[in-house]
């Protein structure tokens, strides 16, 4: 916002609206002042001039009564004796003449003297030949075009009506007077307005100062600094706007303070939130987007900012921008690369004015891909199962119709028959054993029994239990440390470890094979090693030997009577137990499973 | 806030100021030396002179069988006046009052001029409980006194100057004897009734004899009157080498000994009534004017608004002075005053104030009568013209500023169109030879 131009500003609205008032009070007290000084000046001027031509014609009268009365005979004494009278009159009397009855001029003023002895056509004169009254005519000379004071006054000679006197006097003196009183007013005028004008500027000033203050305020506030305060000059109507314009300031300052406030929270929580936010405008094209939705899509927002949602979302062949505005559901968006799987939910919701027209759209994007394969896993899970406990039960199924048919009546194929039934029994306890004591693992409701432990020497009690049982042609090497280590473990849980470790060992070691047990001391772990020399297993599978019911090859592994339970037991209680177990193999040359254990490091 | 507190204070300086400035302007007063205005003293020219000492009889008048006897000695006239002046007057409405019905002689005092009613109830008191009188328009110049004719009252009959108008009273608080005492304890003469143009007169029947009175003269100053005749003396400028005064609306003027003023703008008729003669006279001692004896001589009523001129005459002795030079030079024994409308619009006087020192000269004055018989067959004055016929003193106008004094002739006078003549110069004139002029008339 500009300056207000000074002859825009209200300031100088104020002084003019001043100085123009004053001026008109001027101009009225001027046309009436001096309307009343012309008319009492022009009618003191006619007064003084009746009067004074009151007194010549008196002298007149006297001068004719006189001349008459000592010089009867002579005609010019008369004359003479007039003319008297007439001379020595103010200057400003233009004209003076003495009239008789019969309308001729008995005598007149030293300039108009050559009309003396004529007879007058002054229409004014002859219509007032008879008048016994003075009377008074202001008229303007046609020819000179000076304003002048007529006045006619009778002449009386002893009682008796002579003729008249007319004279006349120029207007003029008094005018210019009246004109000097007009310049003088004027000036007066003029200086009022000065005067006016420069207080007006400055009272103005009281006026417009808080106003301006205001105003530059407003600026401030528009350019968001809110520290300003209009100074609270007097209690009027502009202090109490002054003060409500400061606490609406306040208010403001408030509003806004909260509204950052809020501003910010939502922004951290749209940038921490773990899902993603984009919202569009009403057209469908982004406008924002979080960090996450970045982050999630794989794109930078600057790239898609304008860009239609439904090309982000790759969901053009799918939907309309219409359809998101009207979609209950969330949809699920295939992200997966090559590499990995990712897989997006998107839930729309719709913006709206406080008219309730659509505004533009808001979707949130979770990443659903871990959920996605943790559903895949359980409905996996269920089919193993389901798979696993069919299998013996359809064997036993078959067996069992088999005895009903007839075989019962063969002893031999009876009894083998029911061993079969009776192994695959077993399968099924041991595999529903297992899947409890996974879901006890699961669900964590079990209890460890921790017990101190030195682990070489239960280490060897394992290893001596299994070379005595042995049933094949296996040699088992022991890598021991000397010295006790002692761990805090639940023997029988870690035993149930050791003992699928090395059976699996067993399981998959060729005839003569050596099974090799090792453990070593690692800072504050103690490892152990226990290593074959089997089939190995592929480089691609060894994450997944963990999962349950995962089982390199199927139909092998079956037929070698696994479930594929007994690593997934095994990495919960090493877990459960403050360890770690992996696996490292070589295809064909064998495989070596790993566990750390926590050392007790109380001695003893 | 200093600089509101600064404006404030400024505001409220212009405020007192203008408001000061506006107070001043409202009440303007200049810064002018003081004076004041009514250190002007009190004017005094002369002196001051009781009505009756103005309005007064010239002529005492006996009427009895034996014709008319009078005489015209101030001293005794006064007496008289003054005995009548103290009688009551009741207007009667009893006609039988009349002259000549009995033999009882008529005592007559009579004034140089006709009065008016208000005038006369100055000098004489009237019972006039219904105000009959004072709404006459009468004008009195003489009263006849006598006993009724069964002597038990007392009857006075005002007359107008032809005698014609009549006004009947009945005196009160009149003794008869007293009247009638004062008329014997006089010198007589024998007078003669004559009945001129509108005014009946008593002439002496008898030569009178007379001095010519020397008199030595001061002439007042024109300035004394300025602040008598202008109601504003600091703004009057004297012209045609102080002989002339005005103020521009009025005017003031000497010619020769004779003051004369006007004042011609009077314009507003809201004056209030006042009778010219008793106006004149308060106004004349109000400033104290009278130089010397006055008598009053005449009034004309314009209006009875009391517009009107109202004349005085200075005598001398027993005796008026007169005038007859040409015409400002008759007011140099005589002051008129003009009113219109309870205003001085006309005042004409004498500048002289006279200081008799004594008579030389006996001069011997024929009678009334023949006087009238000289005009009428040596001169062609138009003798029924008369209006007035009298005995005075002539007074010229000072010539020579030298000789401080001046002298009183006595001659007969004779009016003729409200201006007085002398009878010897018109005899003069009659006789002298080639005389070309006439009579004025
Ligand atoms: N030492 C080994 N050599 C080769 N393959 C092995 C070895 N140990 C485990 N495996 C593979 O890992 C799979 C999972 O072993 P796990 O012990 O969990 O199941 P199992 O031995 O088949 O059945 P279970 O132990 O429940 O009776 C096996 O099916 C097998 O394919
Ligand atoms: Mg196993």
């Amino acid at each position: 916002m500009n300056k207000v131009g000074f002859f825009k500003s209200i300031q100088f609205k104020m002084v003019l609206i001043y100085t123009l008032l004053i001026l008109l009070a001027m101009q009225l007290i001027g046309v009436y002042f001096s309307d009343r000084v012309k008319t009492i000046t022009l009618d003191s001027f006619e007064k003084s001039l009746e009067s004074q031509s009151q007194l010549i014609s008196w002298n007149v009268g006297e001068a004719i009564r006189e001349a008459r009365d000592t010089n009867v005979d002579d005609p010019n004494h008369v004359t003479d004796q007039i003319q008297n009278q007439l001379m020595e009159l103010d200057n400003n009397i233009r004209e003076v003449e003495v009239i008789d009855e019969n309308t001729v001029i008995v005598a007149a003023d030293e300039k108009h003297e050559d009309v003396v002895g004529k007879r007058t056509t002054n229409r004014l004169i002859i219509q007032n030949l008879s008048s016994n009254v003075t009377n008074k005519y202001r008229r303007t000379d046609h020819k000179s075009g000076e304003r002048v004071d007529i006045v006619t006054t009778p002449i009386k000679v002893d009682n008796q009506h002579y003729g008249i006197l007319y004279v006349e006097k120029s207007f003029e003196s008094v005018y210019a007077q009246l004109q000097q009183i007009n310049q003088i007013l004027a000036s007066a005028t003029i200086f009022a307005l000065l005067v006016t004008a420069v207080l007006g500027f400055f009272l103005a000033r009281t006026i417009t100062r808080p106003l301006v203050q205001m105003q530059r305020q407003v600026l401030a506030v528009s350019q968001g600094n809110f520290t300003r305060k209009v100074q609270m000059t007097e209690p009027d109507e502009i202090g109490q706007l002054a003060t409500s314009f400061n606490n609406m300031t306040m208010k403001l300052r408030e509003a806004n303070a909260t509204t950052e406030s809020e501003r910010r929270k939502l922004k951290s929580v749209l940038t921490y939130m773990t899902d993603g936010v984009i919202a569009t405008d009403r057209k469908g094209n982004v406008i924002l987007m979080n960090n996450r939705a970045e982050q999630l899509l794989g794109v930078y927002r600057h790239d898609v900012t304008g860009n239609s949602i439904l090309d982000l979302l790759k969901i053009r062949k799918e939907h309309k921008i219409m359809d998101l505005y009207e979609l209950t559901d969330s949809i699920v968006l295939d992200f997966s690369t090559d590499d990995e799987t990712i897989l997006l939910r998107a839930n729309f919701s719709v913006v709206k004015k406080d008219n309730g027209i659509t505004n533009g759209l808001i979707a949130v994007i979770h990443d659903v891909t871990e959920q996605e394969q943790v559903d895949m896993e359980r409905r996996e899970f269920v089919a193993n199962v389901s798979h696993e406990l069919r299998t013996p039960l359809t064997t036993m199924k078959s067996y069992l119709e088999a005895l009903q048919d007839g075989a019962v009546e063969d002893a031999a194929l009876a009894t083998k028959f029911l061993g079969v039934t009776q192994r695959e029994t077993e399968r099924m306890i041991r595999l529903v054993n297992d899947l409890l004591q996974l879901s006890r693992l699961d669900s964590r409701d079990y209890k460890i029994h921790l017990e101190r432990t030195e682990y070489v020497e239960f280490c060897q009690s394992i290893m001596d239990r299994f070379e005595m049982s042995k049933k094949q042609n296996i040699e088992f090497v022991r890598y021991f440390p000397r010295g006790s280590f002692y761990v805090n473990v639940d023997r029988d849980k870690l035993t149930q470890v050791i003992d699928n470790i090395l059976s699996n060992a067993i399981k998959y070691s060729p005839e003569g094979g050596t099974i090799t047990f090792r453990i070593t001391r690692r800072g504050r772990n103690i490892r152990t090693m226990i290593s074959d020399q089997g089939v190995g297993i592929p480089k691609e599978n060894l994450p997944k030997i963990f999962n349950r019911f995962y089982r390199v090859d199927r139909a092998r592994s079956r037929k070698l009577g696994g479930t594929g339970l007994g690593l997934a037991i095994a990495k919960e209680m090493i877990e459960a137990q403050g360890g770690e177990i992996w696996a490292e193999s070589d295809w064909n040359r064998g495989t070596t499973i790993h566990f750390v254990l926590p050392l007790d490091r109380r001695d003893n | 806030m200093h600089r509101e507190v600064f404006k404030s204070i400024l505001l409220g300086a212009l405020v007192l100021a203008s408001v000061t400035m506006t107070f001043n302007i409202l009440f303007y007063k200049s810064d002018f030396e003081n004076y004041n205005p009514n250190s002007t003293k009190r004017v005094a020219i002369a002196q001051a002179r009781n009505i009756p000492e103005v309005i007064r009889p010239n002529l005492m008048l006996e009427h009895n069988s034996n014709g008319e006897f009078g005489q015209n000695s101030t001293n005794q006239i006064q007496r008289v006046y003054t005995l009548l002046r103290q009688s009551i007057f009741r207007e009667s409405t009893n006609y039988t009052i009349g002259q000549g019905t009995n033999n009882n002689p008529h005592y007559t005092l009579v004034f140089p001029a006709p009065l008016t009613i208000d005038a006369l109830s100055k000098v004489f008191s009237f019972d006039d409980n219904d105000k009959s009188l004072t709404r006459s328009k009468l004008l009195i110049d003489r009263v006849e006194v006598f006993s009724s004719p069964n002597g038990r009252n007392v009857n006075a009959v005002f007359y107008s100057p032809d005698e014609r108008s009549k006004l009947y009273t009945t005196v009160d608080h009149l003794n008869m004897n007293n009247l009638k005492g004062l008329y014997v304890d006089t010198n007589l003469h024998p007078y003669d009734r004559q009945a001129l143009n509108g005014k009946i007169v008593y002439l002496p029947d008898n030569k009178t004899y007379m001095y010519s009175e020397i008199s030595y003269y001061q002439r007042l100053s024109l300035e004394e009157f300025i602040p008598i005749l202008f109601t504003d003396p600091d703004n009057v400028f004297p012209s045609r080498g102080k002989t002339e005064y005005t103020d521009s609306e009025r005017q003031m003027e000497r010619t020769n000994n004779v003051i004369q003023f006007v004042n011609p703008g009077i314009t507003s008729s809201s004056g209030q009534k006042q009778d010219p003669i008793i106006g004149s006279i308060e106004w004349m001692n109000n400033f104290k004017i009278w130089t010397d004896n006055y008598i009053y001589q005449g009034v004309s009523l314009k209006n009875s608004r009391g517009d009107g001129t109202a004349t005085f005459r200075m005598t001398l002795g027993n005796y008026m002075v007169f005038n007859t030079e040409t015409y400002p030079n008759w007011y140099l024994s005589l002051i008129e005053l003009s009113w219109k409308s309870g205003e001085l619009s006309n005042y004409r006087g004498t500048l002289l104030d006279l200081n008799p020192v004594g008579g030389q000269g006996r001069i011997a004055l024929d009678s009334g009568k023949e006087i009238l018989d000289q005009l009428s067959s040596n001169t062609n004055v138009q003798v029924k013209k008369i209006e007035d016929l009298t005995i005075g003193y002539e007074l010229k106008n000072p010539t020579s500023d030298s000789d401080q004094s001046i002298s009183a002739t006595p001659d007969w006078f004779y009016k003729i169109g409200g201006r007085w003549y002398s009878v010897t110069s018109a005899l003069m004139n009659a006789r002298g030879i080639n005389s070309g002029k006439e009579t004025p008339s």
